[in-house]
């Protein structure tokens, strides 16, 4: 490891100062910003809340294919270094025109391309993780769990010349799967 | 804004049983992805349909196929089961716009009846069947359901190919020569897939 990343690792994961004794107790700040990279939330930048301890409640704006949203509430049971947490996801992603994105990256065959252009997805996820840092300041968390996942792509219509000579109209396609979610996020508190 | 730390074993221990949830969630179904498309219509425009003509009547017979598996790579395979399902909803006979003051006024009846492949143990299915109503005139689009629409039918895919015989007879102002027209069939369709095959 880098000299560089294993600094930084290390003063995430050093414990907050130690307090006088006899001294209150630091209280948790209440409010933070996090930055997360995942899937699907694809980068996602949120406010964060916490109104109880133990329990972050965030909201943000995503990107990955097209502009979105992203919600959860999660679940830390106690302060430490390392802690672990459990979250309930929510997230959609708003209706936009993905055809050249889905092309490159899928390889989507020619004959197939003018029914892909408008597309939106949601999902609901639950998550396990385990949080490193300080509540006091900056920590990251790292997340895996399933998903149930939706996607509608905008039907479309297409007449394709001779010799096939065909017209394919083709109505809404709707995607559904349960699949595997994963995120990592890095979070400061104030 | 900053508050204290309170701690509690209630919260911790419906963590513990939604933890458990996730982890019996993810290790039990099994990953999949499921795509559904509720209607869509595949048309061959211009197909030449030779109508035989006695008198003033006239009847045809012809084989219509519709690539299905060529716009649902994943209908390919031919077998049914609930991962993998096909319906034929309805077809569409039209009037081709180039054609003005082209009716199909002279089409009595027709059916519609699904092949299986050369060889199958399958059996033929009437999926729809039209008869001309009384009065209706200057007809140019027929839209006729199927009979069969809650079937599956993925068994009679070749190749995703399905194959009808598309029969009928009438009279009147009959077509010459032969009988130009765009036909069109619409199905349903649902393939299911485990995530390991749709990633690979």
């Amino acid at each position: 490891m880098r000299p560089v990343a294993l600094a930084a690792l290390l003063a995430v994961l050093a414990p907050a100062p130690a307090r006088p004794e006899g001294a209150p107790e630091a209280p948790d700040p209440q409010f933070g910003v996090a930055l997360t990279l995942g899937v699907p939330d694809g980068a996602v930048l949120a406010g964060v809340w916490s109104p109880w301890h133990g329990l972050l409640l965030d909201a943000g704006f995503a990107y990955t294919l097209s502009p979105g949203i992203v919600a959860g509430v999660t679940f830390q049971p106690f302060q430490w270094v390392v802690v672990p947490s459990i979250r309930a996801e929510y997230g959609h992603y708003f209706t936009t025109d993905v055809g050249e994105k889905i092309k490159t990256w899928a390889s989507v065959p020619p004959e197939l391309q003018p029914f892909i252009d408008q597309a939106s997805y949601s999902w609901w996820s639950g998550l396990l993780g385990v949080a490193f840092g300080s509540r006091q300041g900056f920590t990251f968390r790292l997340e895996g769990g399933v998903g149930w996942l939706t996607l509608y792509v905008k039907g479309a219509s297409a007449t394709i010349p001779p010799p096939d000579n065909v017209t394919v109209t083709i109505g809404d396609t709707r995607f559904t799967g349960l699949i595997p979610v994963a995120r990592l996020s890095f979070a400061y508190y104030f | 804004m900053k508050r204290p730390n309170p701690t509690g074993p209630a919260p911790r221990r419906r963590a513990s049983a939604l933890a458990g949830l996730l982890v019996a969630a993810a290790g039990c179904g099994g990953f999949y992805v499921e795509a559904e498309q509720p209607e869509a219509c595949i048309t061959q425009n211009a197909v030449e349909i030779p109508v035989t003509v006695q008198g003033v009547s006239g009847s045809f017979s012809q084989e219509l196929s519709y690539d299905i598996g060529k716009w649902f790579p994943d209908l390919a395979g031919a077998t049914a089961s609930p991962d993998r399902i096909v319906r034929f909803l309805r077809l569409q006979v039209k009037v081709p716009a180039a054609q003005v003051g082209v009716y199909l006024d002279w089409l009595g009846t027709f059916d519609v009846t699904l092949l299986p492949a050369p060889g199958s143990a399958l059996q033929e299915i009437a999926v729809l069947r039209y008869q001309k109503g009384p009065g209706r005139q200057l007809i140019t689009e027929l839209d006729v359901p199927s009979t069969v629409s809650g079937q599956n039918l993925a068994e009679y895919l070749q190749q995703g190919v399905v194959h009808f015989r598309f029969a009928g007879s009438g009279q009147g102002v009959l077509p010459a020569g032969a009988w130009v027209v765009n036909v069109g069939g619409c199905f349903y369709a649902k393939v299911r897939k485990g995530l390991g095959d749709v990633l690979r």
